[in-house]
Parts: C-alpha cells; sequence; structure tokens
C-alpha cells in the first residue's frame, strides 16, 4: 500500500507563511547587498581621498636661496694690499657652535650623531607615563634642515617615514605637516612655495635661520616672503609665546595624543620633540603639556606638526617612534646632503 | 525597478556619508566632508533622494485621486 505524499507544510514547523518567509530572506538579502555595497563605496572613497592625487597643481616658485653660511677667507699674501678695518661681523654658526662640530670626521654613537655641519643628539625620555624622543639639533648652515615629500615629489602620496628619512639620508626625521591630506595651508620646502592657500597656524624658518611662528590670521606671505622664506609649515597650533607655555590652543586635538613638534632655540639650533602616546606605557601629552615641555627646554618658539597616528620620528635610520607606523607625506630632517640649493 | 534602485542607493550613500560624517568628527584635519571626492557623490546623493521623494509624492498623489474617485462611484 503506497502513502499520498504529505504536503510538505503540514511536516513545517515553522508556521509562518511561505510568501513572508521569501520576503524576509529577500530583505535579508538586499540588506546584505547594501552593506557591501557600503563598503565599496568608503574603499572607492578612500582611493580617491587617500591615494590618487588630484589636488590643484600649481606651479612651484623658487624664492630666495639661502645666504653662503661662511664668509670668505681673508685675502693674505702679495695681493693683500693695506689691511682695511674689518667691521665686526656676527659669528657664523660653525664659530659659535665650535665645540659641537668636527674637523671633518664623523663620529657616530647610539645617541649621538657629531660631523663638521651637524650635532644631533638624541634622547628617549620616560617620565610620567609618557615617552617621549627628543633631538637637539645644531647645523652650520640652513640647508641642512630641510623638508622632504614621500617618494621625492611634491603630492597627495604618502609612505612609511623610515622610507622617505633613508630616500633622502636623514640623521634624524620627523613627521612633517601633512600638507598632501588636505588642499589648503601654506607649503614651502626648501625654498620653494609650492602652495599658498591658508590653513590654520604657521610655522615659519627663515634663510637666516631665525624659526617663529604665526596666527593664522597674522600672516603675510608676501610680506614674510622678502625675509627669506626657507621651510613654512601649516599644521599648528603654534606652542609658545614669546618663549612662555601657552594655556589656550586653536586645536581640535587638545586630549593627550601622539604628538610631533619642532622647537627653536635660537639659529642655528633647533629640537625635534615626537611623543609616543595611546599605549598604556605611553598616555601622549596634551598641547598644555607639550608647550611646557618646549618652554623648559628653552626654547623660544616652538611648532605643533601632524600628530596621532602620523607622528613619527627616525633616528639614524631606526624608526624609534611606537606604535602607528602610518605612512606620511612629508618629513622634516636632518642630512649631510644639502642637494643643489 | 526604478524605484528600487534608488532606494537601495540612497540607504547606501546615506550609510557611506554617515561613516564619514564619524571619521570627520574623529578627525577633522583629514577633511573628509570638504574635499571634492566628497561634495561630487554627496551631490549625486541629493538628486537621487530628490528624484526618489518626486516620484514617491506623485505616486501618493495618484492613489489619493484613485481611492477619491473609487470612493465616489461607491
Amino acid at each position: 500500500m503506497t502513502r499520498a505524499p504529505i504536503p510538505s507544510t503540514i511536516w513545517t514547523p515553522n508556521i509562518i507563511p511561505r510568501a513572508e518567509k521569501e520576503m524576509k530572506k529577500k530583505l535579508i538579502r538586499s540588506f546584505c547587498l547594501d552593506i557591501l555595497l557600503v563598503g565599496i563605496g568608503l574603499n572607492v572613497f578612500a582611493l580617491f581621498h587617500h591615494v590618487l592625487d588630484f589636488s590643484p597643481k600649481t606651479e612651484p616658485v623658487e624664492l630666495v636661496a639661502p645666504a653662503a653660511p661662511e664668509p670668505s677667507a681673508p685675502v693674505t699674501g702679495e695681493d693683500a694690499g693695506p689691511v682695511p678695518e674689518e667691521p665686526e661681523r656676527p659669528l657664523t654658526w660653525r664659530e659659535k657652535f665650535a665645540d659641537k662640530f668636527t674637523d671633518g670626521d664623523v663620529v657616530q654613537t647610539e645617541n649621538a650623531y657629531m660631523s663638521e655641519n651637524i650635532n644631533v643628539t638624541f634622547s628617549r625620555i620616560e617620565e610620567d607615563g609618557i615617552i617621549y624622543h627628543v633631538a637637539d639639533i645644531y647645523i652650520t648652515d640652513i640647508r641642512y634642515l630641510r623638508g622632504g615629500f614621500s617618494h621625492g615629489v611634491y603630492s597627495a602620496r604618502s609612505a612609511p617615514i623610515s622610507e622617505t628619512a633613508s630616500l633622502y639620508n636623514a640623521v634624524v626625521a620627523l613627521s612633517g605637516d601633512h600638507y598632501g591630506g588636505r588642499y589648503e595651508g601654506i607649503v614651502v620646502r626648501n625654498g620653494v612655495l609650492y602652495r599658498e592657500s591658508r590653513f590654520a597656524d604657521v610655522c615659519v624658518l627663515y634663510t637666516d635661520g631665525v624659526m617663529a611662528t604665526f596666527a593664522d590670521e597674522d600672516f603675510d606671505l608676501e610680506a614674510e616672503s622678502e625675509k627669506g622664506l626657507w621651510q613654512v609649515w601649516s599644521f599648528g597650533p603654534m606652542l609658545l609665546d614669546n618663549g612662555q607655555a601657552m594655556t589656550e590652543f586653536k586645536s581640535d586635538v587638545q586630549r593627550p595624543n601622539p604628538r610631533s613638534a619642532i622647537g627653536y632655540f635660537e639659529p642655528g639650533h633647533y629640537c625635534f620633540v615626537q611623543v609616543d602616546g595611546r599605549i598604556e606605557s605611553s598616555r601622549g601629552m596634551t598641547l598644555e603639556e607639550l608647550s611646557q615641555l618646549f618652554a623648559d627646554l628653552g626654547c623660544t618658539a616652538a611648532y605643533n606638526l601632524d600628530g596621532g597616528q602620523s607622528s613619527g620620528f627616525v633616528w639614524q635610520g631606526q624608526l624609534q617612534s611606537y606604535p602607528y607606523k602610518r605612512p606620511v607625506y612629508d618629513i622634516i630632517y636632518v642630512s649631510e646632503t644639502i642637494g643643489e640649493d | 525597478m526604478i524605484k528600487r534602485v534608488l532606494a537601495h542607493s540612497c540607504i547606501v550613500l546615506s550609510l557611506i556619508f554617515m561613516v564619514l560624517w564619524v571619521l570627520d568628527r574623529v578627525n577633522a584635519a583629514m577633511h573628509f566632508l570638504s574635499r571634492d571626492v566628497f561634495k561630487i557623490p554627496f551631490l549625486i546623493f541629493l538628486i537621487l533622494v530628490l528624484i526618489l521623494a518626486v516620484i514617491l509624492v506623485v505616486e501618493d498623489a495618484r492613489q489619493s485621486c484613485g481611492d477619491a474617485q473609487e470612493t465616489k462611484r461607491k
């Protein structure tokens, strides 16, 4: 005896009608498809935002080249003639910081680099639950303190800081001002003007070695250009007010954070500071703490650069900052290689 | 069909913009919302929303009109 087939609906434990079930399935499918499309959309956005360069192109403008660093040697012998009374001239940086430079040898240790033109002392400091790195820099000529673009060109392409540092043979390198991540912000690197739109507080390193910081509204590019611009960074905020620590800053990121900043003592003497952060061993610094640090170091001007995951520091080819390795658009570095400026 | 495509496009784009809005709050310096790469899809989104809204309003008006006529007939 054969049994008649039992309608499947009787055996289905689920009492939801088939049509409703189908509709649910369809909805879930289309929801998943939407989420997938959101993911694809975000990736496409990231491609255009981070990778492909659609920034407005401007022709780089060569600004005034830095003056020759050394005074010419005195003429001696028969051609000398009567010796005129020499006007008192300011000391060159080599003379001023004579004990900092060698006669031609390069002395390299774990924490120091000394040559006839560069002296850098590196320190890794741990205090109050914060780890930070300081590079104390002396140079004989402003051309040894340089800005470098990732991949060697002005573009919106980023690269790991150690890669860029090695590209420029940097003794020490610090992450820069993130110029490629936006369309605004004055960009002058090594005496060449690449972009002149405004963005935030400005830091200027003049060809005579003086570094100054300006509030965005106080900066006049044309007027300052006449003084000879070697570097202009646009990120900020400025960290010292006439050498005094500040308590108020124009920044959205006031909380403890990884930081990168440059400090200025006097022409020829600068420092890089990089602070690790967002980790158990180092919480990072607030802007107030960073400002106080530069005041304690004795700087007369200091300027905050791109921090957070972009904060990076390379010493003698080794990445010192931790834990982030986000590619950066530019670096500030010290190198024996000064190019053809 | 076109309504469905429009609706899903609006869902996808609005979710993308919500993510970008959050990212922009976290890191304003990245300018997620102020670059052209954001502005162009945003304009597309606005157009899609507008078209979808017009279609729905027209459909709703037709439906209301049909309902009214049916009530009259009864």
